[in-house]
């Protein structure tokens, strides 16, 4: 028995000692959330935002962009001071970190993209309540190191911001009949005025959820 | 110290707030320079685009704005206000503060003279300001200054208005509909223009392009045209004073 223990904890060692930047754990945080596991389609988190600002592809490649940044940093940064934060408050310490990450990520885009930081609007502000954002520094960073923290919080955003793209994509094409503002219909093409409302992008948001379990062969758990 | 002792929480949190606060003032002053430069342009961007086509270049408009454009505050009764600056005047700020009273806000106008920035003035801009059917919304009217009531173009903008219907304000072809209409009627009474209902879909035919005074509205934004209308009649009169009398 005493052997058997051993070389189990020898061995439950070496693959961590050698586990590489992308190992297929590794690998699994990142890509799981893209599709099987995607925040919006499967989890259905974020909504507002997917809903808000998809009329256009522009600002929901910015949002997107925007949200990217803020889950790394602030799952980074909480990744490394999880051991440090007194547990009574971690929600208020996480929500102090998304937002402060928030905040910049606003300065800047007001600084340096003010056009379309202006169509924006409150929404990059609104993402500090994303919860995506604060569900995976809950759910992920909070017990786990910086790398696979950035891998999984790289993931979530990237699943969020592919979903924003497509939903933008959809609305744009149907609801003005252009692309990142270039015309691709003629005029002579009557758009879709269902498309520019909230309504039309939770119509779609729905339809992608449906055909993506259906594609996955998900089943709600009982 | 103990990770969940009283004292640990206290400090930690007042560690996070000092850093984080300290973080995000340094951030806003270190960019404010290019916030307040990026508004700058857009409000030069704003009064150019009203009479000429842009230039392409950042440097370009700046120059051709600094050359041509002079700026000065007036208030209701049309008399230049001495001693304020149009650019230290927050339209948006003053239009919300001085709701009940608004003949006491000031009034930016800005002159516009030839090419080189020599001659008489050729056109008066003057910027509006509302509310649309979101959030607020703002304009800039360049007006003819040899009879004060010609328009030579207008610029609006919105903030929130939806996209595809209100926010199409912000299209040149719903601004360029204002051009040559007449702020004023014979009897010398300011009308300002009026965006009707309905629009004739294509390019060069409007259902009110023989109107003075109407210009074809947008479908399906009625609320946010009602707001550009008030800009158009409201607001404007606030200009009425400062209009009439160069129309003298």
């Amino acid at each position: 028995m005493a052997d058997v223990a051993e070389t189990t904890t020898v061995e439950e060692i070496k693959p961590k000692k050698k586990e590489g930047l992308f190992s297929k754990k590794n690998k699994r945080i990142l890509t799981d959330p893209l599709d099987g596991d995607n925040p919006i389609t499967v989890q259905v988190l974020g909504i507002c935002s997917a809903l808000a600002v998809t009329g256009q592809m522009k600002p929901s490649l910015v949002m997107g962009i925007a949200v990217v940044f803020v889950m790394v940093c602030s799952s980074v940064l909480t990744s490394l001071l999880r051991n440090t934060i007194p547990s009574r408050i971690r929600i208020v310490v996480q929500l102090a970190i998304i937002a402060t990450f928030v905040i910049l990520v606003n300065e800047l885009l007001l600084a340096f993209v003010y056009d379309t930081a202006k169509g924006l609007g409150a929404f990059v502000g609104l993402s500090i309540t994303n919860c995506i954002v604060m569900g995976r520094l809950e759910a992920f960073a909070m017990g786990n190191k910086p790398w696979p923290s950035f891998l999984d919080a790289l993931g979530n955003a990237m699943g969020y911001a592919i979903i924003l793209l497509m939903v933008a994509f959809i609305r744009e094409l149907f609801g003005s009949g252009t692309l990142f503002g270039a015309k691709i219909f003629p005029d002579s093409l009557a758009t879709n005025g269902l498309m520019l409302y909230s309504s039309g992008a939770c119509i779609v948001v729905g339809i992608l959820i449906w055909i993506q379990r259906y594609l996955n062969v998900f089943r709600e758990e009982d | 110290m103990k990770k969940d002792s009283r004292a640990y929480i206290i400090i930690y949190t007042v560690l996070i707030t000092v850093i984080a606060g300290s973080l995000l003032g340094a951030a806003s002053l270190g960019l404010k320079s290019f916030r307040d430069a990026n508004e700058k342009l857009e409000l030069q961007k704003s009064v150019l685009a009203t009479f000429m086509k842009l230039p392409e270049s950042k440097e370009e408009i700046v120059n051709v704005y600094n050359k041509r454009v002079k700026t000065y505050v007036v208030n209701a009764q049309g008399d230049k206000v001495e001693g304020k600056e149009s650019a230290s005047i927050n339209v948006g700020e003053q239009y919300s503060a001085l709701r009940t009273n608004p003949r006491g806000r000031d009034l930016p106008v800005y002159e516009v003279r030839g090419e080189g920035g020599t001659g008489e003035v050729i056109y008066y801009v003057l910027p509006l300001y509302g509310f649309g059917l979101w959030d607020v919304i703002w304009a800039y009217v360049a007006v003819e200054a040899k009879d004060m009531n010609t328009i030579k173009g207008v610029v609006l903008a919105q903030r929130g208005e939806t996209p595809g219907l209100g926010a199409r304000i912000s299209d040149a072809n719903v601004q360029v509909r204002y051009q040559g209409k007449k702020l004023y009627d014979e009897s010398g009474t300011l009308q300002g223009v009026v965006m009707q209902r309905g629009e004739h879909v294509g390019e060069s035919v409007k259902y009110y392009s023989s109107d003075q005074h109407k210009v074809d509205g947008m479908s399906g934004a009625t609320i946010t045209g009602n707001g550009v209308n008030d800009m158009f009649k409201e607001y404007l009169k606030l200009y009425d004073g400062f209009m009439q009398k160069q129309r003298k």
